[in-house]
């Protein structure tokens, strides 16, 4: 049996990060990828298409989502099987609810794993988180599998030793342990929730299939799967994302001015496409002036550019200007000795005083 | 630190040139085009060098433009300096490439480069504290700051603020707090209604996009509150039509079997209307058979024979009971009460009797009470006291001893010494004569004394005559009481015995008890008695009241009392005989009543057979030898029949209205037709909907269910268009959230600027406050050390305003301050100089460092001119000066007083060949 297992594609995500424009295009290689996978599925024969949560967001979703969705999933002659997640939990006003969706397709209703029987001696175990926190381990509640066969799960959990890697905002929802999966009888479970892809023995996360943010690494997507009579499974990950977040840095020592800036920058990120967000660095003649506004417009084949201004050192000898005997030495001296500025304070005082008295205008520092 | 030379390896127009320095003054004197400026520029690149980094400033490239050699590759130049420390430092600096730059101490012959590099290459202002940034303005005096003082005197002012600020590098820190001001209001501002500022339309639109988030979020919320209204509405619609499909299909199909039950039923009665009439007894006949089962079956029970005596026997019993008698059945209880009454007193009299009083005491003499008696009494009691025969015996003693003199014989001892030492003195032997003489006086002077020593103490006689005496008066005392007390008992005629008297005084004292004893006594006898003849009256009365004779004397009245209880016992009795009259007459009556009900019971159940008899003879029954009993039970087997014939004859009537009413003109054939099509009608199905919830519905109910479903219809119609409008007009909220962030981002750069900002400005007042707090002070007194000397006089001292710089002079003459910016050009170039030099000294610390001036005499008459380089020359003691000029008088001034040991003219001939 074949299945397309993906997860995490959080339609109508906000993109804080974007310009506008850019956000609404996010917004659309999300449904892009939908379709991408869609025709995936396609392509290689799965006999079913399995989400394992996160679909969509509760919180933000719009009319069309819904549409998209059922006409989508419509349009297909997969099986559709979802097994709602945090974000698209599923409950009396929630999309999976409100949607009359085609006859392919399947929502897990139930905050108990239950069955569906895919073929005989295959059973797919799923469950729906019913709000959007507090859901319990699903393997937590003594679940264990009655029957015999191949006996797979899908849903949305966090797999405990893996929240520490998914960083501080991901939270543990219906965490569980990987051993809990063997444990319940279960032969693998697909699932959803941690964005970083993992293929473990017992377990699977294709990861998100359309970047959500920056800095996202590993070869994430769907996941197709081939489970043998045995249980036995293989799985390939294929790129399902219709655009490209790059995450870059850029090292400005050897600028000497802000043209420079500008020319290396644009030579950077020429050709790329989709969203780039940049993290300048380096030493900067103290005469440079420069801000992220003074870097708009270097990008023309990307959606959006974000600027970030992460560790840039203006080159100034703060030793040296502060042994003089003057008020710009008395003023780096108090900087540097207050205890109540943080660095990065410290930091944009020093350098806006050394600027204004110099006589320079560009007082606001990145 | 000083300059020793410069070396001009390639810079400018000099090749391979070096200029030798004096270490005090150093004048550098050449027209226009002789190479100054050159070397001036030389001086200052090979001490500081170039910058080495990225881009290159305005400043930078014009300083290349103007001294780039103007011809060959390389452009180089160097220093030899010497420090104040002795060091000799050697310095090359590659100005082009920037690489084949170096410092080396001449002395130990090692690199100092690493010690001195600033924006990447080495500069040896860096010696001094400063750097090639600040050298210039704090090292160098150039002819326009001599200028710009003079023209605008304003400019010292601001020329001391930006040296103290940035040591003249860049601008004063009061026109950095300026230009953050102005920044911060221009790219900050307030936060106030109408402005356009910043921060004002960040706070405005962080608002708007707080407003549109929580918008979108309520219309989503909005959103999905239509869709569950929506939802419930199309539920709604779909139970409504179900409820009416379901009410309309019951209806047809309880038509239906209506119609087959009426199909059926009129199938039935056809049948049952082909057999006869059914024929069954008359009625009178039916009602007798009726009666007569009733009756027998109603019939009482046979009556049970009746126990005890019968009527005739109680009525002889009440015609032998006495009657009931008069008087008191049981003594009357004021009866009683008066014998209790009577009695009390009887016996209260008899014990007040048999205990009369004591009798009267006896008599006592008139005249005489009993405490007379009683102190006779005590008086004849009272021995006379003892005198103290020892005592009596002492006072013998002493008075005798009182009487007696010296011992004789001693006395006479004595006198017989006395005459034999005499004598023996006569004859001769005065030593025998005179011992023995002594012997004998001495004798008789110890018998005197002895004498004395027994002789009483006449105090002690006195004494004890006296106590003799007290005594033998209280004996004579005594003795008188007694003999007057036996005289007055005598004549009183009492007995002289102690004891009697004191009888007779205890019982004169008692008398007047025992009179009053008496007298109470008597009196309560007498009351006594009283209340015995009240009590006997009273009894007697009610006695005789009572029918009883007596008379009121205490033994008659006992005999009545007894009297009367026993004729009370007697009439009790008689009366209890009396009282079973009322039960035996009520006994007598329920007995007659029970004989009567037995006998009407006897003839009911006789009249009850014989109804049964005749009965079964009316419906045929043979009633001979049979007991009733039997014959009940036939009669109610043929009254079943009968009813179930009168049934049956009533269904067959019935049964023909029946059909008639079903078929209702119509044949049974057709209303089979009829049932055939309306089944087809319904289909297999029945229609849709089992309707078992639909219970009894009606066509006003379907009626109300089809106006219900319309109803629904309609709203969950009206619903889908407000859904469809609010899916059109409903804004992203994810877009909102994306719009709200970056207010909150564009807010925050803007609330983190005015930090940063204040914060800036904050710090910047305080550090120039501090430094100018120190600088003022400093530079007063540098310049007051040398003003005098160089105004000859006329100043003497300098005051510079901690928190603004402003500079003021004193006058010696008037002793007045005087702004320095009104001061002549004279004093004002020098106390310009003085201030730039003290400011340097100020600045640089305690390495000495050279001042180096490029035609500051330019603008000066003759006597200004010699005034500035007097006070060079004099300033050239304690630092090295070095003076670039083109004026001949300077020449001519360094030649006449520079002094040729620590002094030096260096005139520079003419144009330099390129």
């Amino acid at each position: 049996m074949r299945f397309v297992l993906f997860s995490d594609l959080h339609l109508d995500a906000a993109f804080a990060w974007a310009p506008p424009a850019a956000a609404g295009r996010r917004r659309q290689a999300l449904r892009d990828a939908l379709r991408t996978v869609i025709r995936l599925a396609d392509e290689v024969d799965a006999d079913a298409i399995l989400c394992g949560g996160d679909l969509y967001e509760h919180e933000r979703f719009t009319p069309d989502t819904a549409s998209f969705l059922r006409r989508t999933f419509a349009e297909s002659d997969r099986r559709v099987i979802i097994a709602p997640g945090n974000h698209d939990w599923y409950g009396p006003h929630s999309l999976y609810a409100r949607t009359s969706w085609s006859d392919n397709v399947e929502v897990f209703t139930d905050d108990a794993l239950a069955p569906i029987t895919l073929a005989d001696g295959l059973t797919l175990w799923g469950a729906a988180h019913l709000g959007p926190a507090s859901t319990e381990g699903f393997l937590d509640r003594g679940f264990h599998v009655d029957r015999g066969g191949v006996n797979l799960a899908l849903f949305h959990g966090s797999e405990r030793s893996g929240i520490v890697g998914e960083g501080e905002g991901t939270r543990p929802h219906a965490p569980f342990d990987g051993g809990q999966i063997p444990e319940a009888g279960l032969d693998h479970a697909f699932l959803g929730h941690f964005h970083r892809p993992k293929a473990a023995e017992n377990h699977t996360y294709p990861g998100n299939p359309e970047p959500l943010t920056f800095g996202e690494d590993g070869d994430r997507g769907a996941v197709v799967i081939d489970v043998a009579d045995d249980g036995t499974l293989t799985r390939r990950w294929e790129r399902v994302a219709v655009s490209e977040v790059h995450d870059l840095t850029f090292d400005v020592s050897g600028s000497a001015s802000r043209q420079d800036v500008r020319e290396e920058l644009e030579s950077l990120v020429a050709g790329l496409g989709g969203c780039a967000r940049v993290t300048l660095h380096g030493e900067l003649p103290p005469e440079v002036e420069l801000t992220e506004r003074d870097l708009e417009g270097v990008a023309h084949g990307l959606d959006a550019l974000v600027t970030r201004f992460a560790d840039i050192r203006i080159a100034y000898d703060l030793d040296i200007i502060a042994e003089e005997n003057t008020v710009r030495g008395q003023f780096v001296r108090d900087v540097r000795s207050s205890e109540d500025l943080d660095d990065d304070t410290r930091r944009r005082v020093i350098l806006t005083g050394l600027r204004a008295l110099a006589g320079r205008d560009d007082l606001e520092v990145s | 630190m000083r300059f020793e030379a410069i070396h001009a390896h390639a810079f400018g127009p000099l090749h391979g040139d070096s200029l030798e320095l004096a270490p005090g003054f150093t004048v550098v004197h050449g027209p226009n085009e002789a190479g100054k400026s050159s070397w001036h520029a030389a001086l200052y690149a090979g001490l500081c060098g170039r910058r080495r980094g990225p881009g290159i400033s305005a400043a930078d490239r014009e300083f290349a433009a103007r001294h780039r050699p103007w011809d060959g590759d390389s452009w180089e130049v160097g220093a030899t300096i010497v420090l104040g420390d002795g060091r000799r430092i050697e310095l090359r600096h590659d100005l082009d490439g920037k690489v084949d730059c170096a410092a080396v101490d001449l002395v130990l012959g090692r690199p100092v480069s690493d010690d001195i590099v600033f924006d990447g290459a080495i500069d040896g202002s860096r010696l001094l504290g400063l750097n090639r940034r600040s050298l210039l303005p704090t090292l160098c005096v150039r002819q326009a700051d001599i200028l710009g003082v003079l023209e605008d005197a304003g400019q010292l002012q601001e020329h001391l603020q930006r040296a103290a600020s940035t040591a003249g590098a860049d601008g004063s820190v009061e026109q950095a707090i300026q230009r953050i001001d102005t920044f911060r209001r221009d790219h900050v501002g307030i936060v106030r209604r109408g402005v356009t500022k910043p921060r004002q339309q960040a706070v405005v639109q962080m608002a708007a996009a707080e407003s549109a988030l929580q918008a979108a979020q309520e219309a989503h919320d909005d959103y999905l509150g239509l869709l569950a209204e929506l939802d419930e509405a199309v539920k709604a619609a779909g139970s409504a039509e179900r409820r009416e499909a379901q009410l309309r299909a019951a209806l047809h199909r309880r038509e239906l079997t209506a119609l087959e039950s009426r199909l059926r039923r009129a199938e039935q009665l056809a049948v049952g209307a082909e057999q006869g009439p059914v024929r069954c007894a008359e009625q009178a006949t039916l009602d007798t058979a009726a009666a007569a089962v009733a009756a027998y079956e109603h019939r009482p029970p046979e009556p049970a024979r009746l126990e005890g005596p019968d009527a005739a026997e109680l009525t002889a019993h009440l015609e032998d009971l006495p009657t009931s008698p008069d008087g008191d059945l049981e003594p009357a209880p004021e009866v009683e009460a008066a014998a209790a009454a009577f009695h009390r007193a009887q016996h209260a009299l008899e014990l007040h009797q048999a205990e009369p009083p004591t009798l009267r005491a006896e008599a006592v003499p008139e005249g005489v009470g009993p405490a007379e008696l009683r102190r006779l009494a005590d008086a004849l009691d009272d021995e006379p006291p003892e005198v103290d025969a020892e005592l009596a015996l002492r006072i013998e003693e002493l008075r005798a001893a009182s009487t007696r003199g010296p011992s004789r014989p001693l006395t006479a001892a004595g006198i017989v010494v006395l005459i034999v030492g005499l004598a023996t003195i006569v004859v001769g032997l005065s030593t025998v004569g005179a011992l023995l003489a002594v012997l004998g006086l001495g004798v008789l002077v110890a018998t005197v004394a002895l004498a004395r020593r027994r002789r009483p103490d006449p105090q002690e006689l006195s004494r004890l005559e006296m106590r003799l005496a007290i005594q033998e008066e209280r004996r004579r005392q005594a003795s008188s009481r007694v003999d007057a007390a036996r005289r007055r008992v005598s004549a009183l005629g009492l007995p002289h015995a102690v004891a009697e008297l004191r009888r007779v005084a205890a019982a004169a004292e008692e008398a007047p008890a025992v009179e009053a004893r008496l007298e109470a006594w008597t009196l309560r006898a007498e009351r006594l008695a009283q209340e015995l003849a009240g009590a006997c009256s009273a009894l007697g009365g009610l006695l005789r009241q009572r029918g009883v004779r007596t008379n009121d004397d205490i033994g008659s009245l006992a005999d009545a009392l007894a009297e009367y209880r026993a004729a009370c016992r007697r009439r009790s009795d008689q009366a209890q005989a009396a009282g079973r009259r009322t039960d035996l007459e009520r006994q007598l009556v329920t007995r007659r009543a029970a004989e009567e009900a037995v006998r009407q019971d006897r003839d009911l159940r006789q009249r009850a057979a014989a109804s049964v008899r005749v009965a079964a003879a009316a419906v045929g029954l043979d009633a001979d030898g049979q007991e009733p009993d039997g014959l009940v039970v036939a009669l109610r087997r043929w009254q079943d029949e009968q009813r179930q014939l009168t049934a049956a004859a009533q269904v067959q009537r019935e049964n023909a209205a029946a059909l008639a009413q079903l078929i209702d003109g119509t044949s049974i054939d057709e209303l089979r037709a009829e049932v055939t099509r309306r089944r087809d009608a319904l289909g297999p199905a029945g229609g849709g909907g089992r309707g078992d919830d639909v219970g009894l519905a009606d066509e006003n109910e379907l009626e109300r269910a089809e106006k219900q479903a319309q109803d629904a219809r309609e709203a969950a119609a009206t619903l889908r268009g407000r859904v469809a409008d609010r899916a059109r007009s409903t804004v992203s909220v994810a877009e909102a959230e994306e719009a709200h962030a970056r207010a909150a981002i564009e807010l925050a750069r803007v609330e983190r600027l005015d930090a940063t900002l204040e914060t800036t400005l904050a710090l910047l007042e305080r550090a120039r406050d501090r430094v100018q707090r120190d600088i003022a002070p400093y530079l007063a007194t540098a310049v007051s050390q040398r003003l005098p000397a160089v105004t000859s006089g006329r100043y003497r001292e300098v005051m510079v305003d901690p928190g603004t710089l402003q500079v003021r002079v004193r006058r010696a003459a008037n002793g007045r301050w005087r702004q320095a910016e009104l001061l002549s050009h004279g004093t004002a170039e020098q106390v310009y100089l003085l201030l730039r030099l003290a400011m340097a000294e100020c600045i640089v610390g305690s390495e000495p460092a050279p001042f180096i001036l490029d035609d500051v005499t330019v603008q000066c008459d003759e006597q200004r001119t010699r005034t500035v380089l007097e006070l060079l020359h004099t300033v050239s003691r304690d630092r090295q000066v070095v003076l670039f000029s083109q004026e001949n008088d300077v020449r001519d001034w360094a030649r006449d007083h520079l002094n040729a040991s620590c002094d030096r003219l260096v005139t520079l001939d003419g144009p330099v060949s390129s």
